[in-house]
């Protein structure tokens, strides 16, 4: 390592001595370099930061990290926990310091002025008393939980702000604890504020305040689910004692759940559940990035990302390499020179690599710069309104480092040395002679060339599918007709209405939004389309033996009068929910194909009854009326096949749980939004809604992981594609160039222009034919990584493969079209003056 | 078989021009072997370019068997270059990649000659070059004057009535040389029109005529002893 001090004023000086070729390279670099860092800064942000607390690394968690903000209220879960099991495990592991609970309300309705200014909604977190405890965390200001903060139910009402919320709203002044804010229309005391940096335990999600479990009826209100054993609700994280591992962790918290089932826990469940409880299993795994549900939607689509952005650097380092290849044999004479003056080869090496290592250090430079704002598009992509932590860290400053000095060794070496083979005397004596015929040293560009045409092959092929598979999901048939339908959610409970106003105000709202302008016709129902909730049940269907538990199971909804005719899904037989179905006449249900066929198989349904596997519906049979045809109502659904599914009429079900409106814009959805918004305000302006939107936009929403992932990957196939051609061009020019006096000698002969041209073209498509002959092996295989993703087609899907085929061809064309019409306009009495 | 009238042929130079041919004029009839001598950039090669039609770029008239070449596109002028001229240069121009056989074969590949036709042409001419047993063989693997022997027949090859040679034993010492003029010979004897550009007086001494260039003018030709040079030389 001698000299490096002078190689690297050396290699500065070589650098500025050609500024073009410098500008191109870095340049190049520093997209490859930035879109990496760029999407490596998210990855951290969203997979691998540990949360700001006291030794991370301790904490794991206990259920599914990504099921942070699901609630089920049918049979007890091990993804997410009921309070109850939750007190269970706390209180009998063997294995944790602590284990802290959680669960987040994202509209949290906060008066900090005593009525003076409008509400604001925001993300809250119901914690434990020993959450904070167990996180580690000292307050910012004042004091934060403990277990006397979450005693009995409705018996603490204390709130601790996040101290961005306190920044914000408070200026940072201590002034508010001690002070009553209104949550909810509930006056709470502020005791603290969290310390700067911590958000709370969800990544993505920045929490505004925290308040003790106990409170939960008065943050969600109208609703008991602190010590209810069906209702699953809470995210735990535990701190492990020294010595213990997250899988002695789970073995131990196993048993205790075992244990709890045969015991008290147990005797509170119904016994179909204590059977159902008994198969489930509790997972533990390390904790100390915190809980995430966009990272269960986004790990697998950013990871692929990463590979493909991975392959765009590749292609760039490429074509640096390529650059750098051509630039070599212009050095043979200074190679040769101080080779003949004594230099060592691996002297020589040390310098023509310091050199590259230097322009890759400048393009990751200037890729980091492109990276600020390739975050912020890529989050802005990814259609998220998440806040990642996503300033940079130490994690991402050695990514882009190390890949920064990889990429100047990656692309430098061969270079250097094939730069290194001249020999001292024929380079030495003859140097105009080394540089025209560059003969050898470009069978390895070609080579590289080949090489990246099939990486670009395969990124395209990848995009290409996710596009055709994300077309293939949003354009499939849904059942029914999308485009005028406005979808409201409403939570009529929190506002204090019974179940029987709750019916009251639904009809209500069907009138008055029936006459509001740019509206035809409008329904309600509990579960709707795309709205974001679901409800299911296991059902007895006398006649119908099941299998297994799952096997009787059916999603269900409550509809309202007419829901079929205004959503638009077809009534095959039968007839639909009407206003004559009201509390006192029969019980009615519609059902939907799959369910007709899954319970009756083959036989009419009508007139049948089947009975909801509850001790509350045992006795009360509901008869069938109906068949509708099979719709995709759900995100979740849209992937599969429609499963079984029965409606019910809302006004006839004891327990309609919240309102959603669907309403029949006579325009433009969009169009008729505000008038919806306004006639339900109209009707109760303390209503919380929780959105109102058309129908398109939450399908698009519902899809957005994917819709960013093509969205995503067909931008960075783009830039493979055009690295790959700007790669072909420059090394057919270079070819052309040193091929000047060939082309001379035939032409000379009598070779028409024409044949010259076909003489490059078919040379750089030569290149391309190979590459496209080692690509489509590869692509194939690898988007066998894309199976899960794909929708209504194979991840060998020809009609991609030949479009993606076809368009690299052409654009290869037309790079390999450039040189080969300069090399047609070669007058051959030049080419041949210089004997 | 060609006349040149007034053949005038510059270069821009900075902001003038320079002057390589000069209002040259001289007729070759069939059958002549012809000399050109003069010294170094006196513009011998030039002239052998435009003789050649790889050169555009000149003014006067140019008649190739009563056909006017000033006349004609650059298209035609190509394919009456290809029908009737065959090259010979100093540096062989081989190409590198391509087996003797092949070098030989490449007039032939740029014309719509049936496969077989062209591939009893190229075993004549190995025959008659005597150069079967090297067909096979990359330049590089050759001498010098077996160079300069596929050099010559691949130009005569597709057996053109002109044949054009700048320098072509330039490269070559006394012995090579003298073999490849005395094919020369034979070529011009089997009644192929030759052009020269020569050095030596001995392989001058070949040809039928000498004609001496100076500065682009033609000062000389042993056919027409009466040239002399024109008074209003211009100092350019
Ligand atoms: N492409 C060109 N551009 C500029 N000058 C040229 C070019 N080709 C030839 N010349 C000039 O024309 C003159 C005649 O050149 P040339 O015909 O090659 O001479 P010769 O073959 O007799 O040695 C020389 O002065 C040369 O420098
Ligand atoms: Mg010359």
């Amino acid at each position: 390592m001698t000299g490096l001090l002078q190689d690297f004023r050396y290699g500065i000086r070589q650098l500025r001595k050609s500024p073009g070729f410098t500008v191109v390279a870095v340049i190049t670099l520093a997209l490859g370099i930035g879109a990496n860092t760029a999407i490596f800064t998210v990855v951290n942000g969203l997979l691998l930061k540990m949360l700001p607390v006291k030794d991370p690394q301790q904490l794991v968690v206990v259920g599914d990290p990504t099921r942070a903000n699901s609630r089920s209220s049918g049979t007890p879960r091990t993804d997410v926990f009921s309070y109850p099991l939750y007190k269970e495990l706390r209180d009998r592991n063997a294995v944790f310091t602590g284990l802290c609970a959680g669960a987040t309300d994202h509209r949290i309705e906060v008066d900090a002025d005593q009525g003076q200014s409008a509400g604001e909604k925001l993300n809250g977190r119901m914690v434990s008393g020993n959450y904070f405890p167990v996180l580690g965390l000292e307050p910012a200001a004042g004091r934060l939980f403990s277990d006397a903060d979450d005693t009995t139910e409705s018996a603490n009402p204390v709130v601790v702000l996040g101290y961005e919320y306190w920044k914000r709203k408070f200026a940072l002044s201590s002034a508010v604890i001690g002070k009553d804010i209104r949550l909810n229309g509930y006056p709470f005391t502020v005791v603290g504020v969290a310390p700067a940096g911590f958000d709370g335990d969800v990544v993505g999600e920045r929490m505004a305040l925290f308040v003790p479990l106990s409170m939960q009826p008065q943050i969600v209100r109208g609703r008991h689910w602190r010590n209810a054993p069906n209702n699953s609700w809470l995210s735990l994280l535990g701190r492990l004692k020294s010595n213990v591992t997250p899988a002695q962790a789970g073995a131990n918290l196993n048993i205790v759940f075992q244990q709890a089932v045969k015991g008290d826990y147990g005797a509170t469940l119904s016994s179909d559940d204590r059977k159902a409880v008994h198969d489930l299993h509790i997972s533990v795994a390390s904790g100390g990035n915190g809980l995430s549900d966009l990272r269960g939607d986004y790990r697998i689509p950013l990871l692929l990302l990463m590979g493909i952005i991975g392959l765009v650097l590749l292609i760039a380092c490429v074509n640096v390499a390529n650059l750098l290849l051509a630039r070599a044999s212009s050095r043979d004479r200074e190679i040769a020179l101080r080779l003949a003056l004594g230099a060592t080869q691996g002297r020589l090496l040390q310098q023509l690599l310091t050199e590259s290592v230097l322009l890759g250090v400048l393009g990751g430079v200037t890729g980091s710069l492109l990276a600020i704002w390739g975050v912020r598009l890529l989050v802005e992509l990814l259609g998220s309104h998440a806040t990642l932590p996503l300033v940079p860290d130490w994690r991402v400053l050695a990514f882009t480092i190390t890949i920064s000095l990889l990429t100047g060794l990656i692309f430098g070496l061969m270079p250097a040395l094939q730069t290194l083979k001249v020999r001292v005397t024929p380079a030495l004596r003859n140097a105009t002679r080394a540089a025209a015929e560059p003969g050898a040293k470009f069978s390895w560009s070609k080579g590289l060339i080949a090489g990246q045409v099939a990486v670009s092959l395969l990124v395209l092929f990848s995009a290409g599918l996710l596009v055709r598979s994300l077309q293939k999901l949003m354009t499939q048939s849904f059942g029914y007709s999308r485009d005028h339908l406005v979808i409201a959610r409403l939570d009529p409970t929190s506002a204090g209405y019974s179940n029987e106003t709750m019916k009251l105000l639904a009809q209500e709202l069907v009138v008055r939004l029936t006459s509001a302008p740019g509206v035809r016709a409008v329904t309600y129902s509990t579960n709707g389309l795309f709205a974001g909730s679901e409800s299911s049940d296991a059902i007895i269907v006398p006649g119908f033996s099941a299998s297994s538990p799952s096997e009787r199971s059916a999603l269900e909804d409550y509809v309202g009068p007419d829901y079929f005719g205004v959503v638009g899904i077809p009534i095959l037989t039968g007839r639909d929910i009407r206003a004559q179905d009201t509390p006192t006449s029969n019980r009615v249900a519609v059902v939907n194909e799959a369910m007709a066929k899954h319970y009756f198989a083959g036989q009419d349904p009508i007139g049948r009854q089947f009975m909801i596997d509850d001790p509350d519906w045992l006795n009360k049979p509901i008869t069938i009326v109906g068949i509708s045809r099979d719709a995709k109502d759900h995100s979740s659904g849209m992937r599969e096949e429609v499963k079984p599914r029965f409606y019910m009429a809302f006004q006839q079900v004891p327990e309609p749980d919240q309102i959603v409106i669907e309403a029949q814009a006579s325009g433009p959805p969009s169009g008729a939004i505000a008038n919806v918004q306004a006639q339900i305000k109209g009707a109760d302006p303390r209503l919380p809604i929780s959105f109102v939107e058309a129908l398109d936009i939450l399908v698009r929403d519902s899809a957005g992981d994917q819709i960013a992932l093509a969205k995503l990957s067909t931008f960075f196939a783009g830039l493979a594609l055009l690295l790959a051609c700007v790669g072909l061009y420059g090394v057919i020019s270079y070819t052309v160039a040193g091929r000047t006096r060939e082309i001379g000698v035939r032409m000379a002969l009598g070779a028409r222009r024409i044949d010259v041209m076909g003489l490059v073209l078919r040379e750089s498509m030569l290149l391309v034919t190979i590459g496209l002959v080692t690509g489509i092996p590869l692509a194939l295989a690898s988007a066998r990584l894309l199976h899960s993703f794909l929708f209504g087609l194979k991840s060998t899907d020809p009609f991609s493969l030949i479009a993606v085929i076809l368009l690299l061809g052409l654009v290869a064309a037309i790079a390999g079209f450039i040189p080969a019409r300069r090399a047609a306009r070669i007058n051959p009495m030049v080419a041949l003056r210089y004997e | 078989m060609i006349q040149l009238k007034n053949i005038e042929r510059s270069y821009k130079a900075g902001a003038g021009q320079t002057w390589v041919l000069r209002r040259v004029n001289l007729e070759i009839r069939e059958g002549e072997f012809i000399t050109i001598m003069g010294p170094s950039g006196a513009g011998k090669s030039s002239l052998l370019n435009v003789l050649a039609l790889l050169d555009d770029a000149w003014q006067g008239e140019y008649w190739f068997r009563d056909e006017a070449v000033h006349e004609m596109k650059r298209k035609q002028r190509a394919e009456l270059a290809k029908r009737n001229i065959g090259m010979v240069f100093q540096s062989y121009h081989l190409l590198d990649d391509l087996t003797v056989q092949e070098n030989i074969d490449l007039p032939l590949s740029y014309k719509d000659i049936p496969r077989r036709e062209r591939q009893s042409l190229v075993a004549d001419t190995l025959d008659r070059f005597q150069i079967v047993a090297k067909k096979d063989l990359y330049p590089n693997q050759l001498s010098g004057g077996q160079q300069q022997l596929v050099g010559i027949a691949r130009a005569v090859i597709h057996k053109p009535p002109l044949l054009l040679a700048d320098e072509p034993t330039g490269n070559l010492h006394s012995g090579q040389a003298k073999e490849i003029m005395e094919l020369f010979r034979g070529l011009n004897q089997q009644g192929t029109t030759i052009v020269q550009v020569t050095h030596s007086e001995t392989n001058a001494g070949y040809g039928s005529r000498t004609i001496q260039l100076r500065d682009g003018w033609l000062v000389g030709d042993t056919a027409n002893p009466a040239l002399t040079q024109p008074a209003e030389v211009s100092a350019s």
